[in-house]
């Protein structure tokens, strides 16, 4: 067996005898069921809307961008963190892992919980298209959903190792959460002051702030432009400005570089401190 | 009988890493916490021994002499930040990693997930060391956890938590095995309990490496020790060799007190001590006649004079000036 299949199954261990991991999955998919049945509900009221794939996934995917990132964060503290103060990273390398080994594990828990949470997702919907009205389509997925799906996995990504990075530093989970909100306000706000400034420069990189990265990666507008084009049109007329799309490739590159710098960040710490 | 002899630890090391497999080797290792000069603790102060292969080895200290942080240095959880160490011959970061694989360790308190019973902890570590699941079932009989072990950590007791300590350590029936305060926590069977299981263990020839605060624990288990004060190894060799060694007398008279006050002023005796015999007065030199003239001239004859052969807490407070109320163990 090698490393990697060994590391996959010690955080299975680990992850699947903890019933916070069994509650937040079923949580994610609750809020996924949820926006699924309004959506349903919405199909039999509504004429001419049918709730059908693959045209409903910006719904079903747009939901899961809502939310997917931060429960992202949220299991990956609750997972990692207690390792600290029950003091089983460090048993976990008197046993023979090492450090990097250690670390590699965790980055395939983080891996696993976003294909987790896709794949419950994508289960939710497809299943749920059976109890709709209407007529699916030829195809489950159309070459956007998918690109959609990697948004948001992207996205789940940068959270997740902003989860992992927060649990390496912190090393408890209370604390870990705490900052993890109070930057989510500081990010928020920001922006906010930057308005007040008037630069237009420092404005346009408020966009590529971590969390509004993964905003801009979950807008589904991004990936599909023909909803964009139907809806611009009106706009005018209600006296509102014209939607815009992010720029889809230059915030995958810059999640990307966000995701190596907190993984690297992470590892590093890992490796310099005492366990 | 190998070739250790007693000695202070910046003695002959470099010969003895010359001409023999050493399982842990240390030279110099050191330990500080903290970076500010001031604020700076050295836990381990370049210290220097070596254990061979087969050897049960004490390492005996008070409490924050700085045990569990060598340890951690030898076990890959606490970076070094001096000297260097060996670990079956390896010194490079992936050697370590490959040696660590031939090492069962415990330290300090036993540390599994709560939440999961005493096997899937097992199982934990069976993956980590690669063992098949049959060995987890043979390491919980030997430890006497079979009953228990579908049981949840939190749940067990400070002694189930040893026992469980030790069998994850054995799992990979490992060359070097590190123990670091087994007993803590055990009542007086539970440490014969690990006493005993030391005991079969030496005799399948494993390396022990027991840390301990417990004299009586070490001196009934261990082959070797190193006396280990404020982070500096102070004293090692064989235990039968180190309480052995000197030139211990034991002293009676009428007047206890007037004897003791007589050899305290004694030129050549380096230490006097109260016992309910009599006084053990140890002696640079072996020259008892110049003891019983030196008492004679002052008018105290003695009703008692014997050699004294010191246990190893008597070794321990010679080396170091400490007392031994909490060192002394439970004699079980």
């Amino acid at each position: 067996m090698n490393i990697l299949t060994i590391l996959l199954r010690i955080e299975w261990l680990k992850a699947a005898k903890r019933r916070i991991f069994w509650v937040a999955i079923g949580a994610f998919g609750l809020f996924t069921v949820i926006r699924a049945v309004i959506g349903i509900y919405m199909a039999s009221t509504i004429p001419d809307v049918d709730f059908t794939l693959p045209e409903r996934w910006p719904d079903i995917l747009g939901a899961v961008s809502g939310f997917g990132p931060l429960f992202t964060a949220i299991l990956m503290i609750l997972l990692f963190a207690p390792e600290f103060s029950w003091r089983t990273a460090r048993q976990n390398i008197i046993d023979g892992l090492s450090k990097e080994q250690f670390f590699t594990g965790k980055v395939i828990l983080l891996a696993g919980l976003v294909l987790l949470f896709m794949a419950v997702a994508v289960l939710v919907g497809v299943s749920s298209t059976m109890f709709s009205p209407g007529e699916s389509g030829s195809a489950i997925f159309r070459p956007n959903d998918l690109s959609y799906m990697g948004g948001i996995a992207l996205g789940m990504l940068i959270y997740g190792s902003f989860g992992l990075v927060l649990s390496t530093y912190l090393r408890s989970s209370g604390s870990a959460l705490g900052v993890l909100f109070l930057y989510i306000i500081v990010e928020g706000i920001i922006p906010l002051l930057t308005l007040r400034i008037g630069s237009r420069t420092l404005r346009d990189a408020m966009e590529f702030l971590p969390f509004k990265v993964v905003e801009n990666l979950g807008d589904n507008l991004a990936y599909y432009p023909a909803e964009l084009l139907e809806m611009n049109p009106m706009r005018p007329e209600l006296d509102l400005v014209p939607l815009g799309s992010p720029d889809i490739g230059i915030h995958v590159i810059v999640a990307l570089a966000y995701i190596v710098v907190l993984l690297g960040l992470s590892l590093l710490n890992l490796r310099k401190r005492d366990l | 009988m190998d070739n250790l002899s007693v000695s202070t630890p910046d003695t002959d090391l470099q010969d003895q890493a010359s001409t023999s497999v050493n399982v842990i080797q240390t030279l110099d290792l050191t330990k500080r916490y903290g970076m500010r000069a001031k604020k700076s603790v050295l836990a381990v102060d370049r210290i220097s021994f070596a254990v061979k292969q087969g050897q049960v080895f004490g390492f005996l200290g008070p409490n924050g002499s700085g045990k569990t942080t060598t340890i951690g240095m030898l076990v890959g959880i606490i970076m070094p930040t001096g000297g260097s160490f060996r670990l079956f011959g390896n010194s490079d970061s992936r050697g370590l990693n490959a040696a660590r694989a031939r090492v069962g360790a415990t330290l300090e308190t036993p540390n599994f997930y709560p939440y999961m019973s005493g096997r899937d902890n097992l199982r934990i570590v069976a993956a980590i060391k690669g063992v098949n699941r049959s060995r987890i079932e043979e390491c919980l009989a030997l430890v006497g956890l079979s009953r228990r072990a579908k049981h949840r950590f939190k749940t067990y007791s400070q002694g189930m938590k040893q026992r469980l300590a030790l069998a994850a350590a054995m799992l990979n029936d490992p060359e070097l095995i590190v123990l670091d305060e087994p007993s803590n926590g055990l009542d007086p069977q539970g440490i014969r309990e690990i006493r005993k299981i030391i005991h079969t263990l030496a005799k399948r020839g494993k390396t022990i490496f027991l840390s301990s605060h417990l004299l009586v624990e070490v001196e009934r288990t261990c082959s070797h020790v190193a006396i280990i004060r404020d982070g500096r190894i102070i004293k090692w060799g064989p235990v039968a060799e180190m309480v052995g060694e000197g030139n211990a007398v034991l002293l009676r008279s009428e007047d206890i007190e007037v004897l003791a006050g007589a050899m305290e002023a004694y030129p050549d005796a380096t230490s006097v001590r109260r016992t309910d015999d009599g006084i053990v007065v140890a002696l640079d030199s072996g020259d008892l006649a110049s003891v019983t003239r030196y008492l004679s001239e002052r008018g105290i004859y003695l009703s008692l004079l014997a050699p004294h052969q010191p246990s190893l807490e008597e070794v321990f407070i010679d080396a170091t000036g400490e007392t031994t109320d909490s060192m002394t163990g439970l004699a079980a």
